[in-house]
């Protein structure tokens, strides 16, 4: 094998096994059900908060769940890796992570009207550059469907879109996720 | 390029690196951050004992670096390309393809 192919391989291997992809489909599904709590229960100022504060709990744990059932799961068939960050600096990432959630909210509270660009350019860039970086060409898959998904619900959704949004961008994943689980289990012993 | 010439940089080529066990391992480590003893044993389909002892060599010359901890009570061995085994890592490839580029 040339070493090109050993170094693709090597990038591909983290996503190689679905579970990343399973468990942001799970996400993106329960932060669905939170947006639409949330604007069910808008007069309750309370709930929202505590809505809030879960949305943001979920977010900061799915790395750690995937990295919990890769070491319970994958990790022990074909070992442990970390994929290589772009930015090395734990600051850094934080920032730029922080940045582009006051962004997100501050774009959906003053443009109303436009919060499905921001919802498309966030899964279409990230499963893009996934799909460059190893050549698994289910993310150039994923980058479409879920940049193509909150375009189409902000054009023809009337109530609750960004739940419906969320829930319709969890489905290729699950869907996705779970077929590769399956098709690794059966490539390295379930 | 001359055939003197031709002949002086195939001389240059890093040999630790161009070595093939070597080359899969430096391969392996070059796309992540850090990976285990297992990973590497199954990306680069080497032996226990090979890639043990090609690792160590990578290791003496400054490429990799290894890290033993414990995960819970598991004793677990981390394996991390340095800044100096990625530039020397990224000249081998720079040199393969240009050698590649002169047989064409």
């Amino acid at each position: 094998m040339k070493p090109q192919e050993i170094v693709r391989k090597s990038k591909a291997m983290w996503w190689a096994d679905g579970i990343p992809e399973l468990v942001t489909g799970v996400t993106a599904a329960v932060l669905s059900l939170i947006v639409y709590l949330q604007n069910r229960l808008a007069g309750c100022r309370m709930c929202t908060i505590a809505l809030t504060f879960i949305m943001m709990l979920v977010i900061y744990i799915g790395p750690r769940i995937i990295s919990s059932i890769k070491s319970r799961t994958s990790w022990q068939k074909v070992g442990y890796s970390i994929p290589l960050k772009s930015v090395q600096w734990k600051g850094v990432r934080l920032i730029v992570g922080l940045v582009t959630l006051v962004f997100a909210t501050l774009v959906i509270i003053l443009w109303p009207g436009i919060w499905w660009a921001f919802m498309a350019a966030i899964p279409f860039f990230v499963f893009m550059s996934v799909w460059l970086q190893s050549g698994l060409v289910r993310f150039a898959v994923y980058s479409l469907i879920d940049g193509l998904t909150p375009i189409l619900v902000g054009r023809f959704c009337t109530e609750h879109c960004i739940a419906i949004a969320l829930l319709l961008m969890s489905l290729p994943l699950l869907i996705g996720g779970l077929f590769t689980v399956i098709k690794f289990n059966k490539e390295f012993g379930s | 390029m001359s055939r003197e010439k031709l002949i002086k940089e195939i001389a240059e080529i890093n040999r630790l690196i161009h070595e093939p066990a070597r080359l899969a391992i430096m391969a392996a480590l070059y796309g992540v951050q850090e990976a285990d003893f297992l990973y590497l044993l199954n990306l680069t389909g080497l032996t226990k004992g090979n890639l043990s002892a090609h690792v160590s060599r990578l290791e003496e010359a400054g490429y990799v670096e290894v890290e033993k901890k414990f995960v819970g009570k598991k004793p677990m061995t981390l394996y991390r390309m340095t800044e100096k085994g990625r530039a020397a890592f990224r000249d081998y490839l720079k040199f393969i393809r240009q050698m590649g580029e002169l047989g064409e």
